[in-house]
């Protein structure tokens, strides 16, 4: 029995990692309750699956003139046993079940265990409150078992019209890849023309992995250092790259300067030091590496908005100590 | 004298100067979640840093996310962290989180009592 669960387990894998070879990142592997070796390998290929499609919609964005996204949806109508009535051909594209396999099935047995959860509070909750819409987090089972989580939004139709007592179920996807790219480009010249030839004039400049390495150990460097000076020169040296290189390809891979990515991570590090100690806001900047309460409050005031001080007044809340004593110990 | 809170993600215990964080059992580690449970660790600490002793056991999963505060902001005010594993899955999640060498002093054990001695050590005095 255990070898026969192993072995679906493994075909799930198997599914999982030929739909990335096919450039398919939007699916996830199934998980168990179970914690052994080959849970952790589901684990750590959802995990590289969910990096991966990541970066590549990163440079989607970043390069629109490599590959383009592309939004999609799969939409569902449902009667008010929640029973499908109809879809549309994305369903079958991202599911890869055909229309007459689910028509006047229950929605719910296209979900996962855990979003069946999620699906019956919202459902409840707009059916007691008498609310219309709602947005949720589902993961759809495809047809070889894989997962494809995407945010859906639920519409239910009340009253009269076409749609009486119907509910709405849409999921968006975003499609990374060069065929979607040519698609939109064929179909909307003039968006092609404004979104992608400016970009696709700038000489390229190509990084080698050995300068990967470098950067990936330059960024490693850099959270080692981080609540000290770093300078450029520093980094550079400690990686065994000159600056230029480290500059260009810093942003290349992470989409931000050096300097950026070292001021981002001070504030973040300061901003939940902000709502959740009493620290001084001088003692904050020179714990994460700043040299002075003004430099990090300037800087603080720019990304998020406000001033340390203000943030600590908006979130008063967050300083009431619930911690209890438990003197029986 | 111990202290005990525990919210829907994790619960956290001082004791004689060393906290232990442990993540309930089945827990998919979400960003939201990654947030509850930094903002409490922070609460408890009253601004201190000190050596934190975490059980991974319970985690079913992470996500990048999630990874990527717990990395940043989850690594403020440690002064040494112990990382529990003692399954093939909360090994990979403690080797996802040290892979990006966050600047602290980590180590991981299977061991309970080991990660205490190892942690000793970045005890303050007055906290014994």
């Amino acid at each position: 029995m255990d070898t026969f669960t192993n072995r679906q387990r493994l075909q799930k894998i198997n599914h999982h990692l030929l739909e990335m070879v096919k450039g398919n990142f939007s699916l996830r592997i199934e998980r168990s309750d179970k914690k052994d070796e080959l849970e952790a390998l589901a684990a750590a290929i959802n995990f590289l699956t969910e990096e991966i499609q990541e970066s590549v919609l990163h440079h989607g964005y970043k390069n629109p003139d490599n590959i383009f996204a592309l939004t999609d949806q799969m939409v569902f109508i449902l009667n008010r046993s929640y029973r499908i009535l109809q879809t549309n051909n994305s369903v079958k594209r991202f599911l890869q079940f055909k229309q007459r396999d689910i028509l006047h099935n229950e929605f719910e047995q296209l979900l996962s265990a855990d979003s069946l959860k999620n699906w019956r509070e919202t459902v409840e909750k707009l059916e007691e409150q008498q609310e219309q819409e709602a947005r949720l987090r589902l993961s759809f089972k495809t047809e070889k078992g894989l997962l494809l989580p995407a945010d859906c939004k639920l519409i239910f139709f009340r009253g009269n019209g076409v749609l009486q007592d119907k509910i709405l179920v849409s999921s968006s996807h975003i499609l990374p890849s060069p065929k979607n790219y040519e698609l939109v480009s064929l179909r909307n010249d003039e968006f092609s023309k404004k979104m992608i030839q400016p970009r696709a004039l700038h000489k390229k400049h190509h990084l080698y992995s050995s300068d990967i390495e470098s950067i990936r150990a330059a960024r490693e460097f850099i959270m080692d250092h981080i609540q000290g000076p770093v300078p450029l020169i520093e980094i550079a040296h400690s990686v065994g790259i000159n600056e230029y290189k480290l500059k260009r390809g810093f942003k290349e891979l992470y989409g931000s300067t050096v300097f950026q990515f070292i001021k981002d991570q001070r504030l973040r590090k300061a901003r939940v030091l902000v709502l959740y100690t009493n620290k001084s806001i001088s003692a904050i900047a020179k714990l994460v590496g700043f040299k002075k309460g003004n430099h990090l409050s300037r800087e603080f005031k720019k990304l998020y908005g406000h001033s340390p001080t203000q943030l600590r007044i908006l979130n008063i809340d967050h300083y009431t100590n619930n911690f209890n004593t438990d003197t029986s110990n | 004298m111990k202290k005990y809170i525990e919210n829907n993600f994790a619960s956290f215990k001082m004791d004689r100067g060393i906290l232990h964080i442990a993540y309930k059992e089945n827990l998919c580690l979400s960003l939201k979640a990654a947030k509850e449970v930094v903002s409490q660790r922070l609460k408890i600490q009253h601004g201190r840093a000190y050596p934190i002793v975490c059980d991974m056991r319970g985690i079913k999963d992470v996500t990048v996310d999630a990874k990527e505060y717990l990395v940043t902001e989850g690594s403020v005010l440690i002064s040494a962290l112990a990382m529990i594993t003692k399954t093939p899955l909360s090994l990979l999640y403690t080797e996802i989180y040290t892979l990006e060498t966050p600047p602290i002093t980590i180590r991981r054990f299977t061991d309970e009592s080991r990660a205490l001695e190892f942690l000793r050590p970045f005890v303050e005095l007055n906290d014994f």
